[in-house]
């Protein structure tokens, strides 16, 4: 597996955390860097190529991934790519070109469009603000609903009481499943999902369930 | 290894093509055209619009379709060019260089956000792509795509050559590198050579937008921030100033550039391009092809 990053930290960041995990299990990976803003990416093209890797995973954003995506099938890489959720835009494809970008996958937070059974959600979501969800609309949602059942849980609008309420929260049901928190506070489950660009667009692929 | 150094190569192509009109300016007026990088992407633009005002187009029409945005870009990039000269240096010429290094960059922003006003700041993808698939030649993967542009871009810099060395603006031009002062009183119209030499340097970096529009397929506001500062090294290594030190530290500093990624790492290749820039501006600022400078007083 080659593991592409853009140099900024957090790309860095995903592409360091993927290589530890799938090294954990066992996989051998290379990484490279290459620089935003520029277009031509064939010194890292060369470096992937040379490994022959099954799967390309690139960490940036749309603008790069798309000429990287491109500039790797135009050399002859025929195998998986994969692309962070940086570079979920249409704009990707459209750089890569239709035909460049049919079958990458991508892994992405859960968006309003591949929750399953949203649409009462969007339905009254266009209602109340006569405009579509953006991609983090149903994670404001969540969080004031969590802050909202904590402070009722709490009975006070204490920080303390309230934190201690999150922390007891076991279950609460969130777009993305039961809600619980780590011992760090952070979520015990990120959900991400992954994605695939099917027909010159993003369609979920496997919800990670 | 072929591979590298033919990557190098193609890129330096490019830097080479802007690196000339930095360095033409450079010779004649002493002043850093910062706003150089952004003629590039001025010119990618109005390829793009070109292009999507012709429309509909074959696999057959599209290379003249091509060719015919190449002319318009060249044609508008060199007229913005010479307004920018008219505008921002002309009125400053014979103040001090700090004045007009400020109106270069003034000329920059203004370039950039204009068409980020103007076409928006999201990615443009170009309408035609030199789309081809790659061949091995002698273990070399490389694109019928590549082989024109390069040729393309050396028949500029060989045209731009027999300007300069044979033709009488030419003669006029390094006449006014050399003394600007002599050089007006031996009848040159000195303003006039100047525009020209502005004109030919922002189209040759229109023609580099061009052809990088259509060979990497995206666009946008800030594509010229980089490869300016990329044809800026180039220049210096090549001697500011000196044309065919341009089109040599263009080429050089491609291969530098790949021949650092592959054996250092991806995210070394920018270290390697600006330690060169340091590296020469401090031990040889003159460059590799530059001649002694003599402080004019």
């Amino acid at each position: 597996m080659a593991i592409v990053d853009d140099n900024t930290s957090y790309s860095v960041d995903i592409a360091e955390r993927t290589r530890d995990l799938v090294e954990a299990d066992g996989v051998s990976t290379s990484s490279t860097s290459v620089t935003a803003g520029e277009s031509d990416y064939s010194s890292a093209v060369s470096d992937v190529l040379s490994e022959d890797p099954d799967l390309v995973y690139w960490t940036g954003y749309f603008q790069e991934g798309g000429l990287l995506v491109n500039q790797l099938r135009r050399a002859g890489y025929d195998g998986d790519v994969m692309i962070a959720d940086g570079s979920v835009d249409p704009s990707f494809v459209k750089i890569a070109g239709d035909d460049n970008a049919e079958g990458v996958f991508a892994t992405m937070t859960q968006t309003p469009d591949t929750i399953e059974g949203a649409e009462d959600w969007i339905a009254s979501y266009r209602d109340e603000f006569d405009s579509e969800p953006g991609p983090y609309s149903t994670q404001s949602y969540d969080a004031v609903r969590v802050a909202v059942a904590a402070i009722k849980d709490a009975g006070s609008t204490d920080g303390d009481d309230v934190i201690a309420a999150l922390e007891d929260l076991d279950g609460f049901e969130i777009f993305s499943g039961p809600l619980h928190f780590t011992e760090e506070h952070t979520l015990s489950e990120g959900g991400f999902q992954v994605l695939v660009v099917k027909h010159g667009k993003f369609v979920l692929e496997d919800p990670l369930r | 290894m072929t591979q590298l150094l033919w990557d190098g190569l193609f890129v330096g192509s490019f830097y080479a093509l802007v690196a000339l009109g930095y360095s033409m300016v450079y010779g004649i007026v002493r002043l850093l055209n910062f706003a150089h990088g952004d003629l590039y992407m001025l010119g990618a633009f109005v390829g793009f619009v070109a292009l999507s005002a012709v429309g509909g187009l074959t696999a057959v029409t599209s290379l003249g379709a091509l060719a015919l945005a190449l002319v318009v870009a060249m044609t508008a990039t060199g007229t913005a060019g010479l307004l920018i000269e008219r505008v921002a240096y002309r009125p400053l010429r014979g103040s001090p260089r700090l004045a007009v290094l400020i109106t270069a960059v003034g000329a920059s922003f203004t370039l950039e956000y204009g068409i980020a006003a103007t076409a928006g700041t999201r990615p443009r993808v170009f309408p035609v792509r030199l789309e081809s698939q790659s061949l091995e030649v002698l273990g070399v993967r490389l694109t019928v795509a590549q082989v024109l542009l390069m040729l393309f871009a050396v028949g500029l810099m060989l045209g731009l050559d027999a300007w300069v060395g044979r033709t009488s603006t030419g003669r006029a031009m390094r006449a006014i590198a050399l003394d600007p002062r002599a050089a007006h009183l031996m009848g040159i119209n000195v303003d006039a050579i100047i525009s020209r030499t502005f004109f030919v340097g922002a189209s040759l970096a229109g023609a580099a937008g061009v052809m990088a529009g259509a060979y990497y397929g995206k666009i946008d506001f800030l594509m010229g921030f980089v490869i300016g500062l990329k044809a800026f090294t180039a220049a210096v290594i090549g001697g500011i100033g000196n044309l065919r030190g341009a089109m040599l530290g263009g080429l050089l500093l491609g291969l530098a550039e790949s021949l650092g990624a592959h054996y250092l790492g991806g995210q070394w290749r920018d270290v390697c391009t600006f330690v060169l820039l340091i590296a020469f501006l401090s031990v040889r600022p003159t460059g590799l092809l530059g001649e002694r400078v003599t402080e004019r007083v």
